[in-house]
């Protein structure tokens, strides 16, 4: 059974700021993690070769200083670790992102499973996994929480609005996993400490993958950001109700009953 | 039940970590009649001596708050938290672990901060006070998380603000780059990363070049007397009600208007941490003894016997089972008449309000330093 | 990007029931089209999807396809691709626009691969520049706490996810449309996916409601308490995506950027501190009451009504004075 994990790196929310002159956002400053969903990713694919055994190797794509990330998540129990980096894959939209994935994922055929966190916590647009199971050519169950080998079909619990789904596919498949759905486990910090000064990730850039810089990055995006603003809150009252809790909830009622 | 052939490496691991106290329990269950938190302890030790994994390494074993109280108990003098410890670094080994203390693990490493809170966050309860943050200063005040993100608990690091600069003292705090002391770390079995933690705390202290460091929660004590020596030097650590009456001690504190403390009954809960770990008794008696007018009872169970209140040992991010035990402390706070429970730990602190809105009871919740700092302006410390 | 293919938005049902953000998301397609003078196409697939399809044309479809067979009648995003895909390439229409659900996503995502389609993703308003046609999308990031303004610079057509709440539901008319089967070729080796087992439980959903009682972190795992102010206010009940995240309530109530929009006249959010992830979800409401016991909690920049306190001593006093009995623990 070999597992494939996508990882993307994400700036902290929190710590993004924007400057409201020149309408950029500042990312000087601002730490990494990896995004939350793909340790949920990860976590599903650790488990299921913890039952079944074979392999799990993550892959991202990224500027090398994505390096520490992914040897963490060697640390988390990945076997190997795989970097897209070069120049032209930067400013990619979802599409041209899918793609150079997709491409790197394809170099590491024949794989059963492909997994994916939901959504990243930056762009949050949940385009990329669909968009690279096509690119595969290769069935996409969204929104897994659950999964297990089941005969030789990945049986996955799927997790839809006002519902769930049991839902089966004979590998190869991609599935995209719920943020929060299991329980991250810990690195073993003896591994990573190997990981650290010993392990040697895998590097692959444009020319590896085969591609033109009209096929990636900015220029091989579908979609462009012609501008940005802060979220525009409407004016609100911030009217401030105090007394003791008797006044208080007694006017919260005027409020209510209009 | 068939026979089972004994695991003598796990016994031997088990043993090692508890200097040899393993076998001194002759199972007279003592321990277990009195913990607060309801673990089997006697059984759990029995399958560490014996060694039979499965009745050691129990999900019982995440109940214990590490309270010590079956310690006091023991006529053999077991070092009951030592096997507990050995118990859950075997049992973090094999992932047996509660899902909630591992994300406080994560969220150790990913934002300095067991408790919930974003790591760009961790100063902004000292925003726009008088505050020294990362500079050189006699003292370093150490906040540990809950007490930098939990919005009740940040009033008692008001407080210590409030009571030092009126004192004079000359202290400073490390703000966004103070880390987790890594108690819930150390408490889930975790050593990896605790070593690495640890180091970079140790270097982070040494820093400041403080004499001393100054601690809010008794649980940053614990791991820093206890945990650190191990992997570095690091400065003399004091909690805040030490400190406090170290500065009665040398007189460096303006006496209080007479009778500012006039109708205020009080009674003093010694925090495990404080008290049975630190040997701390005495020095909050006398701070808020020292608040003329004020009138100090005793519950019953004090000092070294003083009941849990369940939230160490993990315990503030493990749901527990049975009742809790904070509610019957509460019920003894109120037996003593006094209006008012003080205590010096910020667990106590939550989980006796959190008792008091349960139960509906009057009694009020306050931690020393802001009973202090309440009457601080009416004439000092 | 002058050429007026038309309109087309994809609509979704499930188990006979017309997704509310498809249609949401038709009347928004209806007014583009209008604005441009062409034709609002609505795709629809299923198994008995006939009615369905009425429905669609009702609410302003002006042309509906609908793709007919028992292998279309659970959502498979496969299938779906393959008929939809079909659909676009025929009949080439310069703009498709998809509601935000998980499923309509999933779709979005292949499709844009399939087509060669720019995608603008969860858009919070859909523009069309004036003259040009392009269509402009506010997709919201970092948290929702800043919005790209996005187009689409290559590719056919133009696409978009939309977030459901979003926009307001259409008013039925009665317009009846044109209604035509799409041709397929479907067989069932085609599908990879099979969808073993389904089960659905419809609430009212909170982007639908028009009072909302809001519960997060602060509230302390104690949900009772505002579910039943949401009961005694005849209020829908949501959360704060941290209460879901621990497995307390579904994620299908979750207030937020990766939740709902929530649409209310009135919200009252108890111990939420107002993470720009969460605040985004309440620009629509009319009056938003928040309670927190921090008072520097962010959610007070976004709220009319402020109360400082105690969730769990004020919301009980609140039901009382509402009638109800002080809510329990």
């Amino acid at each position: 059974m070999k597992q494939v994990v996508c990882l993307k790196v994400t700036p902290k929310i929190e710590q993004i700021k924007f400057d409201e002159q020149k309408k950029t956002i500042i990312r000087e400053g601002v730490e990494n993690e990896i995004n939350d969903a793909d340790k949920n990713a990860l976590e599903a694919a650790l488990k299921l070769k913890d039952s079944v055994g074979g392999t799990v190797v993550v892959l991202s794509m990224g500027p090398p200083s994505f390096e520490p990330y992914l040897k963490l998540a060697v640390a988390m129990g990945a076997d190997d670790a795989v970097l897209l980096s070069d120049r032209a894959f930067a400013g990619a939209d979802t599409f041209a992102t899918s793609r150079v994935i997709a491409a790197g994922i394809d170099k590491l055929r024949p794989f059963d499973v492909v997994y994916c966190g939901e959504a990243s916590a930056d762009g949050s647009t949940e385009q990329v996994p669909p968009s690279v199971a096509e690119w595969l050519g290769v069935p996409h169950i969204s929104y897994v929480s659950d999964l297990a080998l089941v005969g030789e079909k990945v049986r996955a619990r799927r997790e839809i609005t006002d519902g769930y789904e049991v839902v089966e596919a004979k590998p190869p498949v991609l599935v995209s996993i719920q943020l929060g759905c299991n329980s991250p486990r810990f690195p073993d910090f003896r591994r990573k400490r190997w990981a650290d000064k010993e392990f040697k990730l895998k590097m692959l850039n444009i020319q590896d993958l085969g591609f033109a810089p009209t096929d990636v990055g900015l220029e091989g995006s579908r979609t462009e950001v012609t501008g940005l603003s802060r979220m525009r809150s409407p004016e609100r009252k911030r009217e401030f109700i105090n007394g003791a809790e008797e006044e208080i909830a007694k006017r919260l009622v005027q409020i209510v009953r209009g | 039940m068939s026979a089972q052939v004994p695991d003598v490496e796990f016994r031997r691991a088990v043993s090692g970590g508890t200097a040899g106290t393993l076998s001194s329990c002759y199972q007279c269950g003592t321990c277990t009649a009195i913990c607060p938190m309801n673990v089997p302890i006697r059984s759990i030790i029995r399958g560490a001596q014996v060694g039979i994994r499965e009745l050691a390494v129990s999900e019982a074993l995440w109940q214990c708050a590490t309270c010590r109280q079956c310690e006091v108990a023991c006529p053999r003098g077991v070092d009951i938290t030592g096997i507990i410890h050995s118990l859950r670094e075997a049992s973090y080994k094999e992932r047996k672990v509660p899902q909630k203390l591992e994300s406080a693990l994560w969220r150790v490493y990913e934002e300095g901060t067991a408790w919930e809170g974003k790591k760009s966050d961790r100063a902004r309860w000292a925003e726009g006070l008088n505050v020294k943050v990362g500079k050189q200063a006699k003292h370093l005040l150490y906040l540990d998380d809950a007490a930098s993100f939990d919005p009740r608990l940040q009033r008692i690091a008001h407080s210590l603000v409030k009571i030092f600069n009126a004192s004079g003292v000359d202290f400073a705090i490390l703000g966004e780059k103070e880390r987790s002391s890594g108690d819930e770390v150390y408490q889930i079995g975790e050593e990896g990363f605790l070593e690495e933690l640890a180091q970079s705390n140790i270097e982070s202290f040494n820093s400041v070049g403080a004499e001393d460091i100054i601690t809010v929660s008794p649980h940053s004590n614990g791991v820093f007397r206890d945990v650190y020596p191990k992997y570095g030097n690091i400065p003399p650590v004091f909690h805040y009600t030490e400190f406090l009456s170290q500065l009665l001690d040398h007189g460096d504190v303006k006496p209080m208007q007479a009778n500012v403390g006039e109708g205020l009954t009080v009674t003093y809960h010694d925090p495990c941490y404080l008290g049975r770990y630190g040997g701390v008794y005495e020095e909050p008696r006398k701070v808020l003894e020292n608040i003329p007018g004020v009138k100090l009872k005793e519950m019953d169970d004090n000092r070294s016997n003083a009941l849990c209140c369940g939230g160490g040992g993990g315990g503030m991010y493990v749901e527990s089972e049975g009742e809790r035990p904070s509610h019957r402390r509460v019920s003894q706070a109120e037996a003593s008449g006094a209006s008012v429970m003080a205590t010096a730990c910020p667990f106590c602190v939550l989980n006796f309000e959190d008792g008091v809105k349960t139960m509906g009871s009057s009694i009020k919740i306050m931690d020393v330093a802001e009973i202090v700092a309440g009457l601080v302006g009416n004439g000092g410390i | 990007m002058t050429k007026t293919g038309g309109v087309f938005v994809f609509i979704e049902q499930t188990d006979g029931v017309l997704e509310d953000a498809s249609l949401e998301v038709l009347g928004k397609g209806r007014e583009i089209a209008d604005g441009l003078g062409v034709t609002l196409t609505g795709a629809i697939l299923g198994d008995g999807v006939g009615e369905l399809a009425k429905q669609c044309a009702r609410r302003g479809a002006q042309v509906v396809l609908v793709a007919d067979s028992p292998l279309l009648k659970n959502f498979t995003a496969e299938a779906y691709n393959n008929v939809v895909a079909k659909m676009i390439k025929k009949h080439d229409p310069d703009m498709l626009l998809i509601g935000a659900t998980h499923n309509g996503t999933a779709l979005a995502g292949m499709l844009a691969v399939r087509l060669g389609a720019g995608l603008m993703a969860h858009v919070v308003d859909l523009e069309v520049e004036p003259g040009t046609g392009t269509l402009l999308g506010s997709v919201p990031g970092f948290g929702g706490s800043i919005v790209a303004i996005c187009k689409c610079k290559k590719g056919r057509p133009q696409m978009a996810t939309v977030r459901p709440g979003v926009f307001k539901l259409p008013q039925p008319t009665d317009e009846s449309g044109s209604i035509e089967a799409f041709p397929l070729d479907l067989k069932p080796e085609d599908l990879r996916c099979e969808v073993m087992e389904r089960k659905i439980e419809r609430g009212m959903s909170v982007s639908k409601a028009e009072r909302v009682v809001v519960a997060g972190l602060g509230c302390k795992d104690n949900l009772a308490l505002p579910k039943k102010l949401a009961e005694m206010t005849g209020s829908s009940f949501g959360v704060s995506r941290p209460i879901a995240d621990k497995g307390m309530a579904p994620k299908n109530i979750v207030v937020g950027s990766t939740g709902s929009s929530l649409n209310a006249k009135l919200a009252i959010v108890v111990g939420v501190s107002g993470a720009a992830h969460f605040t985004s979800g309440l620009r629509n409401v009319e009056i938003v009451v928040a309670v927190n016991s921090d008072p520097n909690a962010e959610i007070f920049k976004h709220a009319d009504y402020c109360v400082v306190g105690d969730a769990s001593k004020l919301v009980p006093r609140l039901i009382s004075e509402l009638g109800g009995t002080g809510g329990s623990t």
